[in-house]
C-alpha cells in the first residue's frame, strides 16, 4: 500500500460535482516538455504514463515537446476541449504560472496534476495537485556509490542552472559521498539550461580532464553526459531514468523517478471520487523515487553498505541533511545537533553549496 | 493565377508526400488530413489556438522583412523579440504608479527602442565596417540569449522565484487583455496593423521606394544621391524594434514575467514567416496564420493518432520547401504572363 506524504490535504474539493461513470472510462492527458525517449525527465513521465495506460477504463492521450509558452495553454484546452479529458499531468515545472493555474481556474470540473510543487493555499485554484519527489535520497545513494568507486577523490556534476532542487542533489550527492570517502570534491558545472546536449558533452570532457572519475547530472536528458563518460572510460551514476543500456561498464547506479506507481495510485485516487491533496511530496518509502539496478564495477562491500542505507531511507528514519553542516564559503548552514527531515520545507529554498562542492551558486 | 499555380502544385505535392509517409504508419491519409484541418480551423477553439500561435509572428517576422526590402538578410528575431520582453517587465515595475495608458506606451516604446537600437548593430557593422549582416545578426541574437539569461537569473530575479528564476511580475493592471470571445491577446490586432502600415509604408511611400532602390541595386541608390546609411539603419531600427514589441506583448499578456520560457522559437518562426510571404507585410498575415494553423493540427494529430511532434515539422518543412521549388519553377513561365500575373497579384492585394 503506498503512503503519501500530504502536507496539506484538500478538505474543500467538491469531488461530487461530477460523478464518474463506471461505463465511461476516464481520459487522462499528459504533456511533457520534451521528446517522450530522452532517457531522462520527459521519458521518466512518460514511462509514468504508460503503466497508468494499463489501468482498466483508462484512456491516456499524450502531448510532447510543449513549450513553456501559450503552447501549453493551447494544449492542455485542446485535451479538454478536443478529447474530452478530465485529468491533466503537466510534468514541467515551468507550465505552472501562469499557463496551469490560468487552465485550472477555467476548467474548474478538471483536475489539473502539476509537477514540481508550488501550490499555495488560497492563491491558486483548488483543483491542483501538485506534486514532487525527493529525489536527492537517490543521489545520497548515487554519492555513497561515486564515493566507493573512485580513485582520483574527484567527482563531477553536471547541472543545468543552479536552483534550490538542482542545489539539493548536488548537495545530497556530495554528503552521500563524503559519508564513505571523507577526501571527495565534488566538482560543479552549470549549463545554464535545461537541454544542451553540446555543452553537456563539452562539461563531461572538461570534467575527465581535470582528472574526475565519476559524474552524475541535473539536466533534463543525461544521454550525452552518460554516453560520453562511457566512452572517456569513467564511472558514472544516472538521474531520472535507468541509462544503463548508454554504459553498461561504468553505471554504478542511478537516482530514478517511480511515476508509473505514482500516477496508477493517483488515476485510481480520482476514479474513486477521491481527491489526493493540493500539495502532495514522497520520497523512496513511498514509491515516488527507486534506485536502478547496481552496475558490474561497486564490490560486494560497497554494494551491502548502500543497501544499508536505503533500508534506514525505506524505514524513513534516515537523515540527509543534518547539523553541523558548513557551506563551501564555510557558512554554518544547519547547526550541530540539528536534522532537518525530508519534508521540512526550508530544504526546498536551498541556496548554497556545502563544504567539499567546488563551485559557485552565482548568487 | 499564373503565380498561384505553382504554389497550388506545391501544397498538393506536399500532400501526396505527406500522405505517403501516413500511409507507411498505417493510418489514412484523408483521416489525418481532415483531423489537421479541424485542428487548425475546424472549430472555435482550433481557430483560437491558431491564431494565439499566429499573433507573435507577425511582428517577429517585421525583423527580417524590412531589412530584407533594403537588401539585408537578417536573421537576429529571437534576441530581440528577448531584450524587447525584458525592457517591457522592467519598464512596467518603474512606471507601476503611473496612468494606465501612459505606463502601456512607454512599457512597448522601450521594447521597440531596445530592439530597434540591438538589430541596428548590425546595419553598422554592415555599412561601416563590411561586416556581413546575416552572420553577425545571429552572433547578436545569442549576445543577447546571454545578456537575458544573465539578467533574468542574476540582478533583475525576483528572489522569491525558486525553482524557475523569474523576473518581478508586470503590475496586474499593466497586463494586456484578451479580444472578448477569441481566446486571443490583443497583440493579434497590434500585428495585423502593422502588417498593414509596413506595406503602405513600403509599397505606397517614397521612403519604401528608395529603400527598395536601395535593396534592389546598390549602383542606382548611389546615382540617386540616397543616403544609404541612414535608410539601413532606419530599416533595421524599424524591424528590430517590432520584434522587440511582439518581446513585449508576449510577456504582458501571457507570461506575466520574464523568464527562460520565453526563449522557445518564436523568433526563428518569424525568419520563416518573412522568406515564405516572399517579403510582402500582407503576405506575412496569410502564412502566419499557416504556420499557426500547422502548430494547431499538429497538436490534434499527436493527440489523435499517438504521432510525435516531429512529424508535423516533416509537414511544415516539405511544405515550405516545395514553395520554394515552386519559385524557381516560375523562371519557366514567359516574362509577358509573368508580369501580367503580378499586375493582377497587385490589384489584388491594392484592392
Amino acid at each position: 500500500m503506498l503512503v503519501l506524504e500530504l502536507l496539506f490535504l484538500s478538505s474543500m474539493l467538491s469531488c461530487g460535482g461530477e460523478p464518474q461513470k463506471d461505463t465511461e472510462s476516464l481520459k487522462v492527458g499528459f504533456i511533457y516538455v520534451g521528446p517522450r525517449d530522452d532517457y531522462g525527465y520527459n521519458q521518466a513521465h512518460a514511462e509514468g504514463a504508460s503503466v497508468a495506460r494499463g489501468l482498466s477504463g483508462v484512456q491516456i492521450i499524450e502531448q510532447e515537446k510543449v513549450a513553456e509558452t501559450i503552447d501549453v495553454q493551447k494544449a492542455m484546452e485542446g485535451m479538454i476541449e478536443q478529447d474530452g479529458v478530465k485529468v491533466i499531468f503537466a510534468t514541467s515545472f515551468g507550465y505552472f504560472d501562469p499557463h496551469v493555474v490560468l487552465m485550472a481556474k477555467k476548467y474548474p470540473d478538471v483536475i489539473f496534476f502539476h509537477c514540481g510543487g508550488l501550490y499555495q493555499e488560497g492563491v491558486h485554484p483548488k483543483n491542483i495537485v501538485s506534486y514532487f519527489g525527493y529525489i536527492d535520497e537517490g543521489q545520497y545513494l548515487n554519492g555513497m556509490a561515486a564515493g566507493y568507486a573512485t580513485k582520483t577523490n574527484k567527482l563531477g556534476f553536471i547541472a543545468a542552472k543552479p536552483i534550490p532542487q538542482v542545489l539539493r542533489n548536488i548537495n545530497a550527492f556530495t554528503l552521500g559521498a563524503k559519508s564513505v570517502n571523507p577526501n571527495i570534491t565534488t566538482t560543479v558545472i552549470f549549463t545554464g539550461d535545461w537541454s544542451l546536449p553540446v555543452a553537456e558533452a563539452n562539461a563531461t570532457n572538461s570534467l575527465v580532464d581535470q582528472g574526475i572519475d565519476v559524474i552524475t547530472m541535473h539536466v533534463d536528458s543525461p544521454k550525452v553526459i552518460v554516453q560520453e563518460a562511457e566512452k572517456r572510460g569513467i564511472f558514472v551514476a544516472g538521474y531520472h531514468a535507468n541509462q544503463s543500456v548508454l554504459a553498461p561498464k561504468g553505471y554504478l547506479t542511478g537516482a530514478e523517478w517511480n511515476w508509473g506507481a505514482i500516477y496508477s495510485s493517483f488515476i485510481e485516487q480520482v476514479r474513486a471520487g477521491n481527491f489526493p491533496g493540493n500539495f502532495v511530496r514522497g520520497g523512496m518509502k513511498d514509491g515516488f523515487v527507486k534506485m536502478s539496478p547496481f552496475g558490474p564495477a561497486l564490490s560486494v562491500q560497497a554494494k551491502t553498505n548502500i543497501e544499508q542505507v536505503k533500508a534506514q531511507i525505506m524505514q524513513g528514519n534516515f537523515v540527509i541533511f543534518k547539523g553541523p553542516l558548513y557551506d563551501n564559503k564555510k557558512i554554518l548552514r544547519i547547526p550541530g545537533g540539528v536534522g532537518l527531515i525530508q519534508t521540512d520545507p526550508i530544504l526546498e529554498k536551498m541556496d548554497y553549496l556545502i563544504e567539499g562542492v567546488i563551485g559557485s551558486t552565482g548568487l | 493565377m499564373m503565380l498561384a499555380a505553382p504554389r497550388g502544385a506545391a501544397f498538393a505535392l506536399t500532400l501526396m508526400i505527406y500522405g505517403l509517409f501516413i500511409a507507411l504508419q498505417a493510418h489514412n491519409p484523408l483521416t489525418v488530413f481532415n483531423e489537421m484541418w479541424q485542428g487548425a480551423f475546424g472549430s472555435r477553439f482550433a481557430w483560437s489556438s491558431t491564431l494565439s500561435r499566429a499573433t507573435p509572428i507577425l511582428l517577429t517576422s517585421m525583423a527580417t522583412l524590412i531589412p530584407a526590402q533594403l537588401g539585408l538578410i537578417l536573421i537576429g528575431n529571437e534576441g530581440v523579440w528577448l531584450l524587447g520582453g525584458l525592457t517591457t517587465v522592467m519598464t512596467s515595475l518603474l512606471l507601476k504608479d503611473f496612468p494606465q495608458p501612459f505606463a502601456w506606451i512607454l512599457m512597448f516604446l522601450s521594447a521597440f527602442v531596445v530592439g530597434g537600437s540591438w538589430l541596428m548593430i548590425a546595419g553598422a557593422g554592415k555599412q561601416w565596417r563590411d561586416v556581413d549582416p546575416t552572420i553577425s545578426s545571429l552572433l547578436l541574437s545569442y549576445i543577447a540569449l546571454a545578456c537575458f539569461l544573465f539578467l533574468v537569473e542574476g540582478p533583475f530575479r525576483d528572489p522569491s522565484s525558486l525553482n524557475k528564476p523569474s523576473t518581478y511580475s508586470v503590475p496586474e493592471h499593466l497586463r494586456v487583455g484578451q479580444i472578448p470571445g477569441l481566446g486571443v491577446h490583443w497583440g493579434l490586432v497590434v500585428g495585423i496593423v502593422f502588417a498593414v502600415i509596413i506595406f503602405f509604408l513600403v509599397y505606397r511611400t517614397t521612403f519604401g521606394f528608395q529603400s527598395r532602390v536601395i535593396g534592389g541595386n546598390i549602383r542606382t541608390a548611389s546615382l540617386l544621391g540616397l543616403p544609404q546609411n541612414f535608410f539601413i539603419l532606419a530599416g533595421c531600427f524599424l524591424g528590430g524594434g517590432l520584434a522587440g514589441v511582439a518581446g513585449g506583448l508576449e510577456v504582458a499578456a501571457i507570461h506575466g514575467n520574464a523568464n527562460a520560457s520565453l526563449y522557445s522559437g518564436v523568433g526563428f518562426s518569424g525568419i520563416l514567416a518573412a522568406y515564405v510571404a516572399r517579403h510582402n507585410p500582407l503576405a506575412v498575415i496569410l502564412v502566419a496564420l499557416l504556420l499557426g494553423g500547422i502548430e494547431s493540427s499538429g497538436d490534434l494529430i499527436q493527440r489523435r493518432f499517438g504521432f510525435s511532434n516531429a512529424s508535423v515539422d516533416v509537414f511544415q518543412g516539405l511544405l515550405f520547401l516545395m514553395i520554394l521549388v515552386a519559385e524557381s519553377w516560375e523562371r519557366f513561365i514567359p516574362v509577358k504572363s509573368r508580369k501580367m500575373a503580378n499586375d493582377i497579384l497587385n490589384k489584388e492585394v491594392a484592392s
